[in-house]
């Protein structure tokens, strides 16, 4: 189980990384010419400033992704070693806190890969103009 | 004169856009630093951390909400009051043009305090709204006090 389980979480989070997952912060930064969001950001003289600045956001956001996509791998192999000790001595609630545990990190994988783009996208496209 | 404040207020104008820009990659940097605290604490199985880090992505949308939403309004409300300051002839014109300028860098503050509350969260700290609220009133009752002082000292000189 736990070869299988370790098997299909490199495929899955190999393939959400290369293929799948937007990166929000090169949207952001290609935001200037218009990028995947489709938002601007009218920077001024300090464009610059930001095209400095946010390949360091694009990196740090290479590296947390990597992180987590780290964490949560072993995160469910623990579960999955949990899920198989339980069902193995006959613990019914450990087994299904495993299972529990394993489907709480899916979804905390999920909402990195999906929901923060999207919000990414949506705080771009709604920035306001200056107020004066 | 208002040449000279139109310059300035442009330069404001592209900081804005460029505190903005750093604002939404703080934010989502911060997200997935608190997701990246998530996951771990929900491996672990520590139900305290995972509640905080939720709780502080929560927050951050909020912060951002506030500089979205919030500042803009507030700063639109205050230089709509204080540009329509007394006086006459070129004190009215400098007052004018004072204001003016005083609104851009108002927002730009309340903005860079919305910005430095967003890094504060991004870290799990509790003072950053209250700090960025507090900027934001400081800057308005300053703007308000000077917005005063011109009709006031164009009075004492006898030039209205």
């Amino acid at each position: 189980m736990n070869t299988i389980y370790l098997r299909a979480s490199l495929a899955l989070y190999g393939r959400l990384l290369h293929h799948a997952m937007p990166n929000p912060v090169t949207d952001l930064l290609n935001a200037a010419g218009g990028g995947s969001c489709g938002g601007s950001t009218s920077a001024g003289i300090f464009a610059p400033v930001l095209a400095k600045l946010l390949p360091l956001a694009r990196d740090a956001w290479g590296f947390g992704t990597a992180v987590l996509i780290v964490i949560a791998s072993l995160g469910g192999l623990y579960f999955a070693l949990k899920g198989t000790a339980g069902a193995s001595i006959g613990g019914s609630g450990m087994a299904s806190g495993a299972i529990i545990g394993m489907v709480t990190v899916i979804i905390v994988v999920l909402m990195a890969f999906l929901l923060l783009p999207q919000l990414s996208c949506l705080l771009q496209n709604s920035a306001p103009a200056a107020p004066f | 004169m208002m040449h000279a404040s139109e310059i300035l207020v442009n330069i404001l104008r592209g900081a804005w856009g460029a505190v903005m820009g750093v604002m939404v990659a703080a934010a989502v940097l911060g997200m997935l630093a608190q997701l990246v605290r998530l996951s771990g604490s929900a491996a672990l199985g520590a139900p305290m951390i995972t509640a905080r880090a939720a709780s502080s992505m929560l927050g951050m949308i909020v912060v951002v909400l506030y500089a979205y939403l919030a500042v803009p309004a507030i700063v639109r409300a205050v230089s709509s009051s204080a540009l329509g300051g007394g006086g006459c002839g070129p004190a009215a014109e400098l007052g004018q043009a004072a204001a003016y300028a005083m609104a851009a860098i108002t927002s730009l503050r309340i903005a860079k305090a919305t910005l430095i509350s967003i890094f504060s969260a991004m870290s799990g700290a509790q003072t950053g709204m209250s700090y960025a609220i507090s900027e934001a009133a400081e800057s308005i009752i300053g703007m308000l006090l000077i917005s005063i002082a011109v009709p006031v000292a164009a009075a004492f000189l006898g030039a209205c």
